[in-house]
């Protein structure tokens, strides 16, 4: 459905500002019916390959196709849904009248926008605000206003920038209701987001970027899996051995209850273990924990800071 | 802080109205020097007046106009015609003064027509006014004459120079091509061909009965009509011509231009 | 067609929505208070004094509306990204920038017919007819105010607001003034009223680099001087058909060159 092919982007410079390289060959496909989490940290270059997905921006090189088009075709566009990173609507507009400036530009009929209108507001929970000026919402209403536009023509792709970004709890869940619902009826999502809880949660495979370079790309299983090379052991202190004593001994863990927590390599398991009993600890646990996507993506930043520090 | 801006702009309002209104009757209020003085000192030429108009030329042709009449009520205006008792009375300036007016007022006509060559009453009117006993008929007759050169379509300004021709100058040739010229201008009514055929065949007091009777009859102001009254008044009485002859001795004095500041 | 269209009507009324009626009020107030007044300054000229002034107010309020509205009406909606949510749905980016300008046409259209309504009631009392010079007037306002609004567009999309606005403002000024100083310089204006140091001026335009540069401006400018027909409506003449059909093709013809580079323009441009 979506295909970066070897995308580079760079933000010329000017008489005051260095040039910038903000997608450094970017390459994944996201399959239809797929939802996707594009997560990275700020400055990633989230926002920028966005941008050139929608058109708004063109790649210095590499392509970006939907269902095989270009995105600066209009036609390419009709299949795309697009919540912006902040909503900048037209503030003077009631909600109405917003709705139907977009599905006018999305080239529906009035029947059919004051349909989807009454649907999606209705839907939304933003009924009784239909008729008031968008520069009375709230934020949250706001998001839930962006999230209208970008359904209102029933796309074939939603493209979301921080679709939680302003949200309640009962708005989130709203919209984690309707990302499921356009993921039953075969919609591809690609959602982009800070907030890795909500992604995790309704997301099928992750994309990570870092540093304007595609990081990892893998269904979230996988992507906790890249974390399982560490192991945790769980020491328990015996009359022989307290809790005090195998923390100095190995500083570097954290306190479980009573216990005392380590995260290790398989490669030292051993030796740590054989250590622990000498001492007259108890060996409570070995677990392979599952590491949350956030702590993946942390590890990934950290990796990229290195190798970037090395070279 | 949005109601504070919102009451500042409004009180914006009064105070723009409040300048206004005291500048425009500034004279009055004593709050500002007068200045309608007898010399004046003009300092951008028509040209550059025109340049920078900003495709307003007839609006600044008004304020020159409005300028002249200003220039024209405080000086010869407000000293040479007094009505009182329903009489006029001829209170004049000192013959030197008339002549520094005169002259200010031909000049500030002048400046006009460069600026709008079309505009038909300044030039009309402001020779009607320098013809008057007191005034400059010479420098009236230039400002016809002039207005007429640049609006050649305008049967008024035919009609008065073809007339002003003859009675001040005795030009008869002159007159009877001007007249002629009047009745080809689009929007030329009818009594001017009459006017043209009196020239011909009737004496002066009759030309100039039609004339004076007909113009009065087209005045748009009190002005005007005051100064038509007098010339009537004074064929009722008996003065012979068009009484205007005796200015003809006006004509080719000196004028005393040191009085004059540079008008351009 | 019916992007163009949404997008035109959209502009037009959050135009509308801005304190234009503001501006169309103090109007109706100054032209009022001097028709109430002119009768004394202008020894019976007061009609034409008040059309002149009414014309000229007409301008002047336009030009404000373009400047204000006009100057930024693309740097705007980047700068909120407005624009992202537009040009993300399937409209090509020329229907943006024409529906853009149409929108801001179609305000001054009723700008200048709401003035000339306001300029008609104010000279009805007085003796003024509305005559069709009136008309035709009003028509060159509008077609010098949607020339400055073309060239606001295509500045707006080269710059920031602020510089759109004075970039709009040097270019229109610019205009008025290649107008007078050619013809000035020509010998069109009469020399007898020149001072020395713009007779020096118009010898050092005969001489050469000056001239040059004056006469490529004059085709590049706007050349509002092709729409003026206010001399004509003071002094009750009548404008020549092929006068106005003329003025009108230039306008458009040249508004329609500026769009067109402004659309081009904003084809290429990267929108974050």
């Amino acid at each position: 459905m979506v295909t970066f092919e070897d995308v580079k982007k760079t933000y010329p410079g000017g008489l005051e500002r260095r040039a910038v390289r903000a997608l450094n060959g970017i390459t994944f496909t996201v399959e239809p019916g797929e939802v996707v989490a594009y997560v990275g940290p700020n400055g990633a270059g989230k926002t920028t390959s966005i941008n050139i997905l929608l058109g708004l921006l063109r790649p210095s090189s590499g392509r970006v196709t939907v269902g095989g088009h270009l995105p600066t075709e209009a036609s390419t566009r009709a299949r795309i849904g697009y919540l912006p990173e902040r909503p900048y609507f037209y503030e003077q507009l009631s909600a109405v009248e917003f709705l139907r400036l977009c599905g006018k530009l999305s080239g529906l009929e009035a029947r059919r926008i004051a349909q989807r209108t009454d649907e999606l507001l209705d839907r939304l929970a933003l009924s009784e605000a239909r008729h008031r000026r968008l520069r009375h919402f709230s934020r949250g209403m706001l998001q839930r206003i962006g999230l209208a536009q970008a359904l209102l023509h029933d796309p074939d792709l939603l493209v979301l920038d921080e679709p939680m970004s302003g949200l309640d709890p009962i708005g989130r869940q709203l919209v984690r209701e309707m990302l499921g619902e356009a993921k039953t009826r075969g919609k591809t999502v690609l959602y982009s987001s800070h907030i890795l809880a909500d992604a995790e949660l309704v997301a099928d495979r992750a994309a990570v970027l870092v540093g304007g370079e595609l990081k990892a790309l893998a269904s979230l299983g996988e992507l906790r899996a890249v974390s399982g090379d560490r192991l945790e052991l769980v020491l328990g202190p015996t009359p022989r051995v307290t809790r005090e004593e195998i923390a100095q001994r190995w500083p570097e863990g954290r306190a479980v209850g009573n216990d005392w927590a380590l995260s290790v390599d398989e490669g030292s398991l051993q030796l740590i273990i054989t250590q622990a009993i000498s001492r007259g600890a108890r060996i409570v646990q070995v677990l392979r924990p599952q590491a949350p996507l956030e702590e993946t993506l942390i590890r990934l930043m950290r990796q990229s800071t290195e190798k970037g520090g090395n070279a | 802080m949005k109601t504070g801006m919102f009451a500042v702009r409004w009180a914006v309002v009064p105070v723009v109205l409040a300048v206004l209104l005291v500048t425009l009757d500034r004279e009055a209020t004593g709050w500002w020097p007068p200045r309608y003085t007898l010399e004046r000192q003009v300092q951008a030429s028509p040209a550059m007046l025109s340049m920078l108009s900003f495709g307003l030329r007839p609006l600044v042709a008004d304020y020159l106009w409005i300028d002249a009449v200003q220039y024209f009520g405080h000086t010869l205006g407000r000293h040479v015609h007094d009505l009182v008792d329903g009489r006029i009375v001829e209170r004049g300036l000192t013959g030197a003064d008339v002549r520094v007016a005169s002259r200010v007022f031909h000049l500030l006509i002048k400046r006009l027509l460069a600026v709008d060559p079309l505009f038909v009453r300044p030039p009309m009117l402001g020779a009607m006014f320098l013809m008057d006993p007191h005034a400059d008929p010479a420098l009236g007759m230039d400002i016809l004459q002039t207005g007429a050169r640049k609006n050649p379509g305008s049967w008024q300004l035919r009609l008065w120079n073809g007339f002003y021709s003859y009675a001040l100058l005795r030009d008869k040739e002159t007159a009877r091509r001007e007249l002629m010229a009047a009745t080809a201008c689009p929007g030329c009514p009818s009594y001017v061909a009459d006017v043209r055929l009196l020239l011909e065949t009737a004496p002066d007091t009759v030309l100039a009965r039609v004339f004076w009777s007909r113009a009065y009859g087209e005045a748009r102001t009190e002005e005007e009509r005051v100064y038509l009254q007098q010339r009537l008044d004074e064929l009722d009485e008996g003065i012979g011509g068009f009484g205007l002859e005796h200015r003809h001795e006006h004509e080719h004095h000196d004028h005393d231009e040191a009085h004059v500041a540079p008008v351009r | 067609m019916n992007a163009l269209r949404a997008i035109a009507v959209h502009c037009f009324t959050d135009i509308l929505r801005s304190r234009i009626l503001y501006s169309i009020v103090a109007y109706a107030a100054v032209v009022m208070l001097v028709a109430v007044l002119a009768g004394e300054w202008t020894l019976g000229e007061e009609v034409r004094l008040v059309t002149d002034l009414g014309l000229g107010a007409m301008l002047l309020f336009g030009l404000l509306l373009v400047l204000t509205r006009g100057a930024e009406t693309i740097s705007r909606e980047v700068e909120r990204k407005t624009v992202r949510v537009m040009l993300a749905r399937p409209i090509e980016r020329w229907h943006f920038v024409v529906g853009s300008y149409l929108g801001m046409a179609m305000v001054l259209l009723l700008l200048v017919a709401a003035l000339l309504a306001v300029l008609v009631v104010a000279l009805l009392p007085m003796g003024g007819s509305p005559s069709w010079t009136l008309a035709v007037a009003s028509w060159g306002v509008f077609l010098e105010l949607l020339m400055v609004a073309a060239v606001a567009l295509l500045a707006s999309n080269l710059s920031s607001p602020v510089l759109a606005t004075l970039l709009t403002l040097l270019v229109v000024f610019a205009g008025h003034l290649a107008t007078g100083l050619r013809a000035w310089m020509d010998g069109g204006a009469d020399i007898e009223h020149l001072s020395p140091a713009e007779r020096e001026l118009a010898a050092a335009y005969q001489a050469g680099p000056l001239n040059v540069g004056l006469r490529l401006g004059y085709y590049v400018l706007p050349i509002v001087a092709h729409v003026n027909f206010k001399t004509e409506v003071a002094n009750a003449l009548p404008v020549p058909v092929m006068r106005l059909i003329l003025g009108t093709a230039y306008a458009l013809v040249y508004s329609g060159i500026m769009v067109l580079v402004a659309t081009a323009v904003f084809r290429r441009r990267d929108v974050s």
